[in-house]
């Protein structure tokens, strides 16, 4: 670059273009919240305002009062958080198996990556009606627990756990195993003792990736659910029936756990989210 | 204690590797090594011993076939791997308690056990420590406590050493031979490399393509080779071997023209290699000694001695002298004819001199 006045120029410009994009995105990204944060403090009557208000003129917190006041929504918050909660449990361990066979076999590990895959490439929603069917058949369809609900969730969140799981394995040494059954432990011990303990970062990170998963899952929580339902389903009616208040401050109040990880593990999560994504 | 025995032991891999049809009997109380270079199957030896892998047939045997032993053949045996295996998670007590807990020994006796095993390996760190905060030594006397600490018969070691720098290696070598000794325990004990084996050996078995060349003392094999491959595999700088040919009128061996004064066995082939060890070639006259002449080509410094690279014609000759010679001189090395080695060119074995 033979003028050196001309180079800062074009650097200038790319410093510029680089911060409206920024400045962009983070606008584009963050209205839609705070239109969310807006509806859920403004009075029921002010919300229709036209032509709308960007300021609530008037604050109020009686859509959160809501949101525990009223038994439907109270009982949903909890179920949402058991269903989510037992899933993220089950499916953690399970997936914890699986991706343990497939760190150790190859066979394992050709099974488990097509199913897996398999899994993730199947419309979900097509198998609803026979899972319906199934859990009706066993008694634990809309039930008030939502343990049928769970037990689906965990069966979706299988992949998730086992991939976000799989490079752990992979990296604890064999020799380390082959130690602990010379030592005189058996398979299952070794796998709660040894390997467990020594995956606890990556069992964290599925657990909470299978607990949002489930938390946020919406089509099966609609069918299996119908009368007892949780979060998102609820979130769907109140919004539709033009609840848009409370609406709004269950939106906000559902968005806690996926602000919390993202604050808490923002840097490990990225590892996990990439890990399994090229083997 | 019971000897180790092991029935024409084979277990093969697609590969091609493996172990091929190894019977061997370790005797109780002995140091064992199984030398070999690396692919020659002596850790899948070790392996099939320690029950991490099943043999495709033979079979291995601890003790009395028809005594009654309640001990199944994993109580028996402990391991320390290469890269030692301790567990992360654990302080060293934990890891040296773990072989206990898992048989449910009382606590109080549990601390007793750990120290003593401690105490015999040498360990002398606070064992609520981590092992990523130990050396590697510390982390190899952690190895071997753990191995010790529930009296197995038989402990199994896969180049437990090789990871560790040189000094220490020499220094936990001494001790692990003082250890064996003290303990009593039976060792079998993996490794590529010959010094180790020859220091550390009651009895070495050299491997070569997973199968036994020899089975000897380490003196034995080093003295006596059965086969060419021994013979160059242990001993450093390795030995010497040439092509030689009977000589028509005398009927001794000449390699390059040069007469050895050794009479080849009645009817072996026209062309039998020999072999001479580096440090058994001097420049001092003796009587009935053969004799050879050579041209120094290059000379390292070893410490005590000095390792001359020369030519014998048109061979390369390797040979140890105490004094340094100069680069491109003539030298003229004596040699006593019994510490000549005789193999036969087709099969690599041994041939004993007329």
């Amino acid at each position: 670059m033979n003028n050196p006045a001309r180079g800062d120029r074009i650097g200038d410009l790319l410093q510029a273009a680089r911060f409206a994009l920024n400045a962009f995105v983070l606008i584009a990204a963050t209205l839609p919240l705070y239109l969310l944060a807006k509806q859920s403090v403004t009075p029921e009557l002010e919300t229709f305002a036209w032509p709308p208000h960007w300021m609530p003129h008037h604050l109020t917190l009686a859509h959160f009062i809501s949101v525990f006041a009223v038994n439907e929504l109270r009982s949903a918050v909890l179920r949402s958080l058991g269903v989510a909660t037992i899933s993220a449990v089950i499916a953690t361990l399970l997936g914890a198996m699986l991706a343990h066979a497939m760190a150790r076999s190859s066979f394992a590990q050709g099974v488990g990556f097509s199913t897996v895959s398999g899994i993730r490439l199947l419309p979900m929603i097509a198998v609803a009606i026979p899972l319906g069917i199934i859990l009706a058949s066993v008694g634990i369809y809309d039930t008030p627990s939502g343990i049928g609900l769970a037990i689906v969730h965990a069966a979706l969140a299988i992949p998730t756990a086992a991939l976000t799981l799989y490079a752990s394995f992979v990296a604890i040494p064999l020799e380390i195993e082959e130690a602990a059954w010379i030592d005189g432990a058996s398979p299952l011990r070794i796998f709660l003792t040894i390997d467990l303990p020594l995956a606890r970062a990556s069992i964290a990170t599925a657990l909470i990736l299978c607990f949002i998963l489930s938390w946020d899952e919406f089509g099966f929580a609609l069918l299996v659910q119908q009368t007892n339902r949780t979060l998102p389903p609820l979130l769907y009616y109140y919004t539709v029936f033009g609840n848009v208040g409370p609406a709004s401050a269950l939106a906000l109040l559902m968005m806690i756990p996926a602000v919390c990880v993202v604050v808490a593990l923002g840097p490990s999560l990225r590892g996990a989210l990439t890990a399994g994504s090229s083997r | 204690m019971d000897d180790l025995v092991l029935r024409s032991l084979t277990r093969s891999f697609p590969s091609g590797g493996g172990v091929f049809d190894i019977s061997l009997t370790v005797q109780s109380g002995e140091f064992l090594v199984l030398l070999g270079p690396s692919g020659c199957g002596k850790t899948t030896l070790l392996r099939l011993i320690a029950g991490l892998e099943f043999p495709d047939s033979g079979e291995i045997q601890i003790g009395e076939a028809n005594e009654a032993s309640n001990k199944t053949h994993r109580e028996s045996i402990a391991m320390v791997f290469q890269n030692f295996a301790l567990y992360p998670h654990m302080t060293l007590f934990q890891n040296i308690a773990f072989p206990l807990k898992l048989r449910h020994v009382a606590r109080e006796e549990t601390e007793r056990r750990v120290k003593e095993s401690a105490a015999k390996a040498g360990l002398t760190v606070d064992l609520k420590r981590f092992p990523r905060e130990l050396s590697g030594g510390e982390r190899q006397r952690v190895a071997l406590a753990r191995a010790l600490v529930r009296e197995p018969e038989i402990i199994l070691m896969d180049e437990a050493l090789a990871s560790l720098d040189a000094q220490l290696r020499a220094s936990l070598r001494l001790e692990l031979k003082e250890f064996q000794r003290r303990t009593g325990r039976t060792f079998v004990y993996v490794t590529h490399d010959q010094v180790e084996a020859l220091a550390l050996a009651d009895r070495l078995v050299v491997m070569r393509k997973g199968r036994v060349e020899q089975v000897g003392g380490p003196q034995e094999i080093f003295d006596c080779p059965q086969s060419e491959f021994v013979g160059t595999f242990v001993g450093n700088p390795p030995m010497n071997v040439f092509l030689a040919e009977k000589a028509s009128t005398s009927g001794s061996l000449t390699v390059n023209g040069v007469d050895f004064k050794i009479k080849p066995p009645e009817g072996s082939p026209a062309e039998i290699r020999v072999g001479i060890r580096p440090n058994d070639l001097s420049t001092e006259e003796g009587q009935g000694r053969g004799s050879i002449e050579v041209v120094v080509g290059s000379v390292e410094f070893s410490g005590a001695t000095y390792i001359v690279y020369a030519k014998l014609g048109d061979s390369p000759i390797c040979t140890e002298l105490p004094r340094r010679v100069e680069v491109g001189a003539r030298l003229k090395l004596f040699f006593d004819t019994a510490r000549v080695h005789l193999f036969d060119p087709s099969t690599g074995k041994r041939l004993e001199p007329a």
